[in-house]
């Protein structure tokens, strides 16, 4: 059986010593005993005769029921036959309540005045009492202080105990589930609970002490205070079946109930923590919320560790982890399949570069939120790194797959994100690939979205890719392949052909003709192929700078060719550099010396470099620009408008020609908005002294429209479709001879 | 059977603290201030366990445990010693004796219990298997 604390604190006196103080000070002293408040016997002195314990016995049964009370009887005595005196004390704790009775007993000579002797010991026996009280209560408090101490040094080991570091998403289910486990136990806990529904956690541990027979209800009903918690950040105490804050839980468990949030480095909350008592038990104080707290605080730190702090979502890592925990079931007949989508914010570098990286960061942060928003239970979001989202879509068929991908997309470009008061106009491109039964490779399956999400980037904005595996995407790839050598031949084999579109002016004064010089690839069999074909695989593998070379000593050798016919008409020509040229520090030498060496004069030569390119460096620009400026030749910014148009940084671009992309220009004699952009745009330009071209020009209204508007140039199919410069430049001699 | 766990440390408040929890597991406990009580009360009884500390004034827990050895080397009692200290010298001299297991200090309550049990039960499990052998 278990002993009470108060048994223990009445026995551990010394009753030996005591017995020997009181037989050398008390005269006539000649026993005594100590019973418990239920009456059992603690100590009895050594040679008690039987008659006396008898005696002892019926004053305990007389007053029985008044101690049974608790009512402290104090000072008792009662006149024995054989002169004896019978003495009884009660003993009291701290809070006065009896906790036992100390027996005396005092023979007395023949012709002693037993009232006289009566009053005299009742002193004694009461300091005695007083004594033994005060030592009792000394023991109760030492032993309580021994408790709680044991209770620290309990809750202290198992903080120890509790891990905080998960090495990677394998270990953080086993660290957290180790941690609520522990939660249990500190608190002596009948259940706990670890909630993160947004990071997909949800644990629990039902003790083995107290056991509970609703874990599965419990852990449904307790998405309730996960929601409250979310909503309020705080920590819930409730201890009694009245508490109102079973109302605003909307549930009433019956148990005591604390909880502490788990919230992240910023503040934000994650989730919640909970443990969970009988009412019976004792209540939930301070120090079990502090040890909450703290068992909160690591739960959020090895939640945090494996999963992407700005978003919130997973990292690469545990996204990787979930994924290659994906089986497919063995049965052929009942295939499955599901959607890996990457998606890579459009000119998240510019965001960052001209709004701030605060900005970026809250661009980063909303799509997260969309994401969690927008995925279903079995799905799961990862942030893979910089700006690159990973989505699992389960249960997604490739055209399914594609089909949510448009839906997210859309969902981005509707996403309204202000930032110190402006409109951040967010985009992305998408990359998809399919596992399935029959191609469950998840590491072939990411490089697949990867490349196809590359791919998408390369084709512009808001671009969605699918790479499917096996068939026609697949062969795109090799197809891919097939033009980075069809390219590395056709530029040392000279399978190039330029072409040539020219730009018309749109005012009848002292505007320049103007051409865009174009490139184009021969096949195998002698016919022209377009660049949409070529140039992505160029850009991807990075063989832009090499055609742009080509381009440019090719160009500057044509003209130089038939430049005496030329020079007369003092047209511009205007070459494009792609984003990779420009970011290759050998090329601006490259124009430099080529152009020094050629019989064309600079400012015959304009380059057009895209806005894209130019806003992703912004000082490699103006260093580019200023360059080329410097030995006459004219700079051209083109596809103004596509990207994040900004006009701030037109100002520190000195540049000469601003094309207004076709996507604007081509909408211009249909739509108020267009048109008004492109009247703003001109009205800049016209402020910083910048000629403008307007691209797409596809039938009249359009160039009437720009007309109006002011615009100088036009280019476009309605002027004049790109043809070989070699025809071109026949047609331009032809025409000068006619005339 | 109630099993008898012998408890020896200088500091009372951790005999106390000991004492309590163990008793509340229904464990007889005796107690030891040093080494040299402990001896006194080994010659006369032998606990099922014997918990001590190491530092100890006049005899210390290591010293316990060579005389311990050296006196009774037909010991069946295991020996828990409790340690503050985290020094691994101080943990591997006790790597020659058999049947002794360490804890530190601050003392988890909870763990000692689980070490007390598991003890007993594989001892009140190899002693059935003995005496079905």
């Amino acid at each position: 059986m278990t002993r009470q604390l108060t048994d223990n604190s009445l026995t551990s006196h010394d009753f030996h010593q005591f017995t020997r103080v009181l037989s050398a000070l008390v005269p006539g002293y000649s026993g005594g005993a100590l019973y418990e408040l239920a009456g059992d016997s603690l100590w009895t002195s050594a040679g008690l005769s039987k008659s006396l314990e008898d005696e002892i016995g019926l004053f305990l049964a007389e007053h029985k029921d008044s101690q049974a009370s608790g009512k402290s009887l104090e000072l008792q005595s009662k006149r024995l036959p054989n002169d004896t005196l019978l003495f009884s004390h009660t003993l009291s704790n701290h809070i006065q309540e009896a906790v036992g009775t100390i027996f005396l007993l005092i023979r007395f000579e023949n012709g002693v005045d037993a009232d006289a002797l009566e009053e005299k010991m009742a002193e004694t026996i009461k300091a005695i009492a007083a004594i033994l009280s005060e030592g009792h209560r000394l023991n109760s408090e030492l032993d309580a202080l021994a408790d709680e101490l044991a209770t620290r040094y309990e809750e202290l080991n198992l903080v120890y105990e509790s891990v905080d570091q998960a090495d990677d998403f394998a270990a953080i289910e086993q660290t957290l589930k180790q941690l609520v486990k522990n939660c249990t136990i500190a608190m002596d806990a009948s259940y706990s609970a670890l909630i993160l529904l947004d990071r997909k956690v949800c644990l629990s541990h039902a003790s083995d002490i107290h056991a509970i027979d609703n874990k599965d209800s419990l852990d449904k009903q307790l998405n309730r205070l996960y929601a409250l918690t979310m909503k309020t950040g705080q920590s819930l105490v409730i201890n009694d079946d009245n508490d109102p804050a079973w109302d605003t839980l909307g549930i009433k468990l019956p148990y005591k109930l604390l909880s502490y949030p788990v919230s992240d480095k910023f503040g934000g909350t994650l989730g919640v923590i909970a443990s969970l008592k009988e009412k019976s038990a004792e209540d939930f104080v301070n120090s079990d919320r502090n040890l909450l707290m703290v068992m909160a605080n690591k739960a959020s730190k090895i939640i945090q560790s494996n999963y992407d702090f700005l978003t919130g979502l997973l990292n690469l890592e545990a996204f990787r982890y979930l994924l290659n925990g994906i089986h497919f079931p063995p049965s052929p007949f009942a295939p499955e399949a599901h959607t890996i989508l990457y998606v890579d914010i459009d000119h998240m570098k510019v965001i960052n570069e001209t709004i701030g990286h605060q900005a970026g960061d809250a661009v980063l942060r909303a799509l997260g939120n969309l994401f969690k928003n927008l995925i279903r239970d079995k799905d799961f979001a990862a942030r893979m790194g910089g700006d690159i989202f990973g989505l699992f879509l389960h249960g997604c068929p490739s055209e399914e797959g594609l089909a949510i991908a448009r839906r997210f997309s859309r969902e981005i470009e509707q996403m309204k994100l202000m930032w110190d008061g402006r409109d951040i106009k967010i985009s992305a491109c998408m990359g998809l690939s399919s596992i399935s039964t029959e191609s469950p490779d998840i590491d072939k399956a990411l490089d697949e979205a990867e490349i196809a999400c590359k791919a998408a980037k390369e084709e512009g904005k808001s671009r969605i890719r699918f790479f499917k595996f096996g068939d026609i995407d697949h062969s795109m790839l090799k197809n891919e392949m097939w033009w980075v050598n069809f390219l590395q031949e056709a530029i040392t084999k000279n399978n190039l052909r330029l072409f040539c579109q020219k730009i018309q002016p749109l005012k009848k004064e002292g505007l320049l003709v103007y051409n865009e010089i174009l490139v184009r690839a021969l096949d195998d069999k002698g016919e022209i192929t377009g660049p949409d074909e070529f140039i992505p695989a160029a850009e991807r593998y990075k063989l832009m700078p090499s055609i742009d070379r080509w381009v440019i000593s090719n160009t500057l050798k044509i003209l130089e060719e038939n430049w005496q016919n030329l020079q007369p008409m003092r047209a511009r020509w205007s070459i494009n550099i792609s984003g990779q040229s420009f970011r290759d520090e050998n090329f601006l030498d490259f124009i430099i010396s080529s152009l020094q060496s050629s019989a064309i004069p600079t400012d015959c030569i304009c380059f057009e470099i895209t806005e894209t390119a130019a806003i992703g460096d912004l000082i490699g620009a103006q260093y580019f620009i200023t360059s080329l400026q410097n030995i006459g030749c004219q700079i051209a910014l083109d596809d103004f408008g596509s990207g994040l148009s900004s006009f701030t940084y037109l100002k520190n671009l000195n540049i000469d020609y601003l094309k207004i992309d076709g996507s604007i220009v081509k909408d211009i004699s249909e739509s108020h908005v267009a048109k008004t952009m492109v009247k703003a745009i001109q009205d800049v330009a016209e402020a910083l002294h910048l000629y403008t071209v307007g691209e797409y020009v596809e039938n009249e209204a359009i160039a009437e429209q720009l007309s109006l508007l002011g615009v100088d140039y036009a280019q476009g199919f309605f002027f004049g479709r790109p043809l070989p410069l070699e025809n071109e430049l026949e047609n331009i001699l032809a025409v000068k001879k006619t005339a | 059977m109630q099993k008898t766990i012998l408890l020896v440390d200088d500091e009372p408040h951790v005999l106390r603290i000991l004492r309590l929890a163990l008793e509340k597991e229904n464990y007889r406990v005796m107690t030891a201030y040093n080494g040299e009580l402990a001896l006194e009360i080994l010659e006369e009884y032998f606990p099922d366990i014997l918990i001590s500390d190491i530092d100890m004034p006049r005899m210390n827990g290591k010293e316990l445990c060579r005389q311990i050895d050296e006196r009774f080397p037909k010991r069946n009692f295991l020996i828990i010693i409790l340690t503050s200290r985290a020094e691994r010298d101080h943990r591997e001299w006790a790597s020659s004796i058999p049947n002794l297991e360490f804890h530190e200090k601050p003392v988890s309550i909870r763990n000692l219990k689980l070490t007390l049990e598991n003890f007993f039960t594989a001892n009140t499990l190899q002693n059935d298997t003995t005496a079905d052998g």
